[in-house]
C-alpha cells in the first residue's frame, strides 16, 4: 500500500514539474495572425479542430480561375505554373493541391496525381466534398497504373463522403 | 669612222653586261625574295582569312548564363510597407520619375505608390509593362489599379532581379541584339562619330586615316583614330589590346578581308554585339544590348535619342566617357554625338536641341553583386550541374529561374551576423560560425541559404559542405518510427528515463547521460522527446531497433548512409544543414517528401523553355503518426527544451521544431518551422572546438530572430481521419472524461488510446489500483 501510494506520490509529482499544455493551441482560420487566446483558468484543455479547410482567398481565386483558362486552352504546363503561384501564398488550401492533382493527371501523371490528390485530403478537414473528389481522382489514377481493385477501393471509399 | 663603230660596239656591250647584271639580279630577287615572300605573304593572308571566318561564323560569343531570383508578387492584403516595396523597386533599378515618361519608373504619392514596370518574359508567360496605382495602408497592400484599363487587378509580379551569372574564363557579359531590332539612332550615331563613311569604303578608309593624321598635328596630339567600324571590330573580336605596327598590319589585312567575305549590315551587327562598353568590377560589359541594360536599365529599342547618343559616345573611351563616373565629360561627349549628327543630316536643328537639354538619365549604379547570394548560387551549380554541361553553362546564354526570396535571404544574412556578434559578447566566444537552410515549409522549395557568418566572403560553403553531429536532431526520427507502430506505442507510452549502460560491438562500455546529469524515472513518451531526455531516448531507440531508425530516415529523404551504432542514437551522425533541412521538409509537410530544389525552369536565351522543375511530392510516412510527431514539435517549443522561443516569437505562431546539442557543446542546431518556412540553423566553430551554446541558447536564438521577420503564417496541423482525441488523466495516464481536473485531451491513432478509466474523481485508492495494473501489468 504504502509503496504505491509513494510511486503514485512520485508520478504525480512529476505531472506537476512538466505541466504539459496539451492539446496544441489552435486558431481560428479567419483571423490568422491574431491570438486566439486560451483562458489560462481553464485546466481541461479541449482539442478545437479546425472545421474547414483554409478558406480561399481573393487572390488565390484569381489565380484559379486564371489556371482554369490555361487548362482549357490546353496550356497544362502554364496552369500548374499558375496554381504553384497560388500555393505559395496559400500553401496549405487544400483545393489548390486537388487542381494540381487534375492537371498531373490529365497530363498523364498518373502516380504523381495521386499524392498530390493525398496531400489535398490531409488538408481538407472536414471540407466532405472536396475528399470525395479527391477520393474520385485517386480512383481513375489507380486505373490507370493497373491497378483495378485499389480503384475499386477508392471508389468505395470516396462513396462514404 | 672605224673609231666611232668600235666605241659604240663597246658602248653596246657594257650595256648588254649591264642588262646581264640587272637581269641576274632580278632573277636572284624573284626567285629567293620576292618568290617566297608573296608565297609567304599569302599563305599569311589566307590564314588572315581562315581565322577571321572561323571567328565570325562559327559560335561567336560565349553568353554567360544568368540566374535569376524568384520574381516578387504583389496581391491585396500582402504585407509589406511602401518604403520596403520603394526599396524593392530600387533594387530593380526603377528610377524615380513624376510624369512617368519611360519604364521601370516610379513616384510616391501619400500612401500611393504609382508605377510603370518594366514587364518581362518568364518561362511561363510574357508579363506586360503594366501602369499602376498601388495603396498601401498600415504596412499592407490594400489596392491594386491599373491605370491604363481602370480596372482593379488582383495580383502582378515585377521582374526577377539577376542575382548572378556562371562565367567562361573570359568574364565577359553580353545581351545579344540583331541589327533589325536596334534603334535606327544608333546606327547614325555611330555612323556619325565613329566611321561616317562606313558604307562606302572597303575596310579601310585612307581619308579618315589621313583626316585623322591631319586632326592629330593641328592638336598636336592624338585627338582622332583612323580606324573604321570595320578595324575597330576587328581590334575587338581577334586581337589583343597590344599598340605596335605588326598589330595595325594584321589589323588592316583583317579588316580587308572581313569585307571582303562579308556584308556590311553582318560586320556592323557583329559591331554591335562586341564593341567594349564598361566594366562592372570584373565583369566587362560589351555590346550595346547590355549596355543599354546597364546604364538605363532598359532594352535598347525603349532608348530615345539622346540616350542613344550617350551609347554611342562611350565607344572611343567607356572609363573616360563613364556617364557615372565622370558625368560631365559623358554629357560633353553625347552632345558632340548629337552635333555630328546634325552635321551628317542625321536629325534636325529641333531634335537635338531637345535631346541636349535633357539630363544624362543613367539609373544609379546597381552592380550584379553576386557575392551576396554565393552560397545560394553555389547550390544552383549542384543542382544543375547534372542536367548541363559546364561548357553549355558557361556560352549558351541560358537563362535560371530560381526559387531565392530575396526578402528572406537578406533577413536571414543580416540577423544572424547581428545575433552571432552578440552571442560572442555575452558568452566571451570567438569565431562563432553559422549556416543555414530555408526553405518554404510545402513544396520544398529554397528561399535562402547562409554559407557563414560573411556572405561577401565568398568560400566554404557550409550549408552545403559542412557536416556536423546532429545531436539530438536524430530524436524525430526515432520517435516517428515508435509512433508508426501504435500497436505498442502512444504519446503517453510510459518510457523509463534512467540510467543505462551499453556494450558497444567493440566492448566498450557506452554510459550516456542527461543534459542535466539526472534521471527523471518513468515520463510519457511525449515529454521525453520535447524535453530531449538522453536516456529515455536510448532504450526507446533500443526497442524500434537501429536499423528501423535508418531506414525512418531514409524515408524522410536522407541518402547518406548511417552507421547502426547505439549512439546514432543521440546524434553521433554528420549531416550538412542541407541534409537535415531535408529531413525536416518531409516532416513539416504531414509525411509528404518532395526533393528540396532551387531551379524552378531554365529557358535559352531566347526565352525558349528548355526544362521545368515543378512541384512534386511522394507520400512517405504515416501521416497519423506524423501528426502525433508534429504536436510534440510544437511543444518542444512551448514547455521543453525550446520554450525560450516565446520570449521571441508571438505564441500565436504555434511553431514546432527540435533543438539540438552535440556532444561537448561543439554544435547548437535548431530544425523547425512556422505555416509558411521551414528553417534549420547551425552554430559551431570551424575548428570544432566547444562553442559553449546549446540548440536552445544558440541556433534557435538566430532562427527566431528570423521568423519573426519573415514568417506570415502559424502553424495549423490537420488531424488524419485515424486520429482522435481521448481525455486522459494526466496524473496516471489513464482514460478519463472532462470531469477531471488534471485531464488533458491528448491525440491517438484509432485503437492505440489506454482503454483502462482512471477514478479521477473517485477515491484515491481505486485510481492508484489502475496505474499500478497500467505499470506492471502491461
Amino acid at each position: 500500500m504504502v509503496v504505491l501510494n509513494g510511486c503514485a506520490i512520485r508520478l504525480q509529482k512529476r505531472a506537476q514539474q512538466h505541466p504539459v499544455e496539451y492539446p496544441p493551441v489552435v486558431v481560428q482560420e479567419e483571423s490568422q495572425k491574431e491570438i486566439s487566446h486560451q483562458d489560462e483558468t481553464d485546466t481541461a484543455k479541449k482539442y478545437v479542430s479546425p472545421s474547414k479547410q483554409v478558406p480561399t482567398s481573393k487572390v488565390v481565386l484569381a489565380l484559379l480561375s486564371q489556371a482554369e483558362a490555361e487548362g482549357q486552352q490546353g496550356h497544362l504546363d502554364t496552369a500548374i505554373s499558375t496554381i504553384e503561384r497560388a500555393l505559395r501564398i496559400q500553401p496549405r488550401n487544400a483545393e489548390l493541391w486537388h487542381q494540381l492533382a487534375r492537371y498531373r493527371l490529365q497530363q498523364g501523371r498518373p502516380a504523381l496525381a495521386q499524392d498530390l490528390a493525398k496531400k489535398s485530403n490531409s488538408l481538407a478537414g472536414k471540407s466532405n466534398q472536396l475528399k470525395r473528389k479527391n477520393w474520385l481522382l485517386i480512383s481513375a489514377a489507380r486505373k490507370k497504373l493497373g491497378d483495378i481493385i485499389g480503384a475499386s477501393e477508392a471508389r468505395t471509399k470516396a462513396g462514404q463522403y | 669612222m672605224v673609231k666611232k663603230k668600235r666605241k659604240v660596239t663597246r658602248k653596246r656591250r657594257t650595256v648588254k653586261k649591264k642588262n646581264g647584271f640587272f637581269k641576274i639580279f632580278l632573277k636572284y630577287l624573284s626567285l629567293y625574295i620576292l618568290l617566297p615572300g608573296a608565297f609567304v605573304l599569302v599563305a599569311y593572308l589566307g590564314y588572315l582569312d581562315y581565322t577571321v571566318r572561323r571567328q565570325f561564323e562559327g559560335k561567336r560569343w560565349a553568353i554567360p548564363a544568368r540566374v535569376y531570383a524568384s520574381p516578387e508578387e504583389f496581391y491585396e492584403s500582402r504585407h509589406m510597407s511602401l518604403a520596403t516595396f520603394i526599396k524593392t523597386l530600387q533594387q530593380l533599378g526603377y528610377r524615380q520619375d513624376a510624369k512617368l515618361s519611360k519604364r521601370a519608373s516610379y513616384y510616391k504619392k501619400g500612401a500611393h505608390l504609382y508605377l510603370k514596370t518594366k514587364g518581362f518574359k518568364s518561362w511561363d508567360s510574357e508579363e506586360p509593362s503594366r501602369l499602376l496605382r498601388i495603396t498601401f495602408k498600415r504596412n499592407k497592400i490594400v489596392k491594386l489599379f491599373d491605370l491604363e484599363s481602370s480596372k482593379d487587378i488582383a495580383i502582378f509580379r515585377l521582374e526577377p532581379l539577376q542575382i548572378g551569372n556562371f562565367y567562361p574564363s573570359r568574364k565577359e557579359d553580353r545581351i545579344l541584339v540583331k541589327l533589325r531590332d536596334v534603334p535606327k539612332r544608333l546606327v547614325e550615331a555611330l555612323l556619325a562619330i565613329e566611321d561616317h563613311s562606313f558604307y562606302q569604303h572597303r575596310g579601310i578608309s585612307f581619308r579618315a586615316i589621313g583626316r585623322a593624321i591631319w586632326a592629330n598635328i593641328q592638336a598636336g596630339t592624338v585627338v582622332q583614330g583612323g580606324s573604321t567600324i570595320t578595324q575597330q571590330l576587328v581590334k575587338n573580336f581577334y586581337l589583343s589590346s597590344q599598340r605596335s605596327f605588326w598589330r595595325k598590319f594584321n589589323e588592316a589585312c583583317m579588316a580587308l578581308i572581313l569585307e571582303a567575305r562579308y556584308n556590311k549590315d553582318e560586320i556592323l551587327e557583329a559591331y554591335l554585339n562586341e564593341v567594349y562598353l564598361g566594366q562592372d568590377r570584373s565583369r566587362a560589359i560589351h555590346g550595346f544590348g547590355l549596355a543599354s541594360e546597364y546604364y538605363f536599365n532598359r532594352p535598347l529599342n525603349d532608348l530615345h535619342l539622346d540616350e542613344v547618343a550617350v551609347l554611342a559616345g562611350l565607344v572611343k573611351g567607356p572609363s573616360y566617357y563613364s556617364p557615372r563616373k565622370h558625368p560631365k565629360r559623358a554629357i560633353a561627349r553625347r552632345n558632340l554625338v548629337l552635333d555630328t549628327m546634325l552635321d551628317q543630316g542625321f536629325v534636325s536643328e529641333n531634335q537635338i536641341k531637345q535631346s541636349k537639354r535633357r539630363p544624362l538619365g543613367v539609373t544609379q549604379y546597381r552592380g550584379l553583386n553576386s557575392s551576396r547570394y554565393a552560397a545560394f548560387i553555389d547550390l544552383v551549380k549542384e543542382q544543375i550541374k547534372h542536367e548541363y554541361k559546364e561548357d553549355d553553362l558557361t556560352s549558351e546564354g541560358l537563362r535560371i529561374f530560381t526559387t531565392l526570396t530575396v526578402g528572406v535571404q537578406e533577413a536571414v544574412a543580416e540577423n544572424a551576423a547581428r545575433i552571432l556578434t552578440r552571442l560572442e559578447k555575452r558568452k566571451g566566444t570567438e569565431n562563432l560560425q553559422v549556416a543555414a537552410v530555408v526553405i518554404r515549409r510545402e513544396g520544398g522549395e529554397v528561399v535562402a541559404v547562409l554559407g557563414g557568418r560573411n556572405p561577401q566572403q565568398s568560400g566554404f560553403n557550409r550549408a552545403i559542405r559542412a557536416s556536423r553531429a546532429i545531436g539530438s536532431l536524430i530524436k524525430p526520427a526515432i520517435y516517428l518510427s515508435a509512433l508508426e507502430q501504435s500497436d505498442k506505442y502512444s504519446l503517453t507510452t510510459v518510457l523509463d528515463d534512467s540510467e543505462i549502460e551499453i556494450k558497444t560491438k567493440t566492448g566498450k562500455l557506452w554510459k550516456p547521460r542527461n543534459y542535466d546529469r539526472k534521471a527523471h524515472g518513468e515520463v510519457f513518451l511525449h515529454t521525453a522527446l520535447a524535453n530531449s531526455y538522453n536516456l529515455a531516448t536510448v532504450r526507446l531507440g533500443l526497442d524500434v531497433g537501429l536499423a528501423h531508425t535508418a531506414k525512418t530516415l531514409k524515408n524522410l529523404g536522407i541518402t547518406r548512409s548511417v552507421n547502426l551504432y547505439p549512439s546514432m542514437l543521440l546524434g553521433a551522425v554528420e549531416l550538412t544543414p542541407l541534409e537535415v533541412a531535408q529531413m525536416y521538409q518531409t516532416i513539416a509537410s504531414d509525411g509528404f517528401n518532395t526533393a528540396i530544389r532551387t531551379i524552378r525552369a531554365v529557358t535559352s536565351k531566347d526565352g525558349k523553355s528548355l526544362q521545368r522543375f515543378p512541384l512534386t511530392v511522394r507520400q512517405v510516412v504515416d501521416p497519423a503518426a506524423v501528426y502525433l510527431l508534429n504536436t510534440v514539435l510544437q511543444e518542444v517549443v512551448r514547455a521543453g527544451t525550446g520554450k525560450s522561443i516565446y520570449t521571441i516569437l508571438p505564441e500565436s505562431l504555434a511553431v514546432a521544431g527540435k533543438t539540438g546539442t552535440s556532444n561537448d557543446y561543439r554544435d547548437s542546431w535548431f530544425a523547425g518551422f512556422s505555416g509558411d518556412y521551414l528553417g534549420v540553423f547551425w552554430l559551431g566553430r570551424d575548428d570544432n572546438k566547444p562553442i559553449r551554446l546549446s540548440g536552445a541558447s544558440g541556433a534557435l536564438i538566430v532562427w527566431a530572430n528570423i521568423m519573426k521577420k519573415i514568417s506570415q503564417l502559424p502553424v495549423q496541423l490537420v488531424p488524419p481521419e485515424n486520429v482522435e482525441f481521448v481525455w486522459i488523466d494526466q496524473k496516471n495516464g489513464l482514460k478519463t472524461d472532462d470531469r477531471c481536473a488534471t485531464a488533458v485531451q491528448y491525440p491517438y491513432i484509432k485503437g492505440s488510446a489506454p482503454v483502462e478509466i482512471s477514478s479521477c474523481t473517485d477515491n484515491f485508492l481505486e485510481g492508484s489500483g489502475n496505474w499500478f495494473r497500467k505499470f506492471f501489468g502491461n
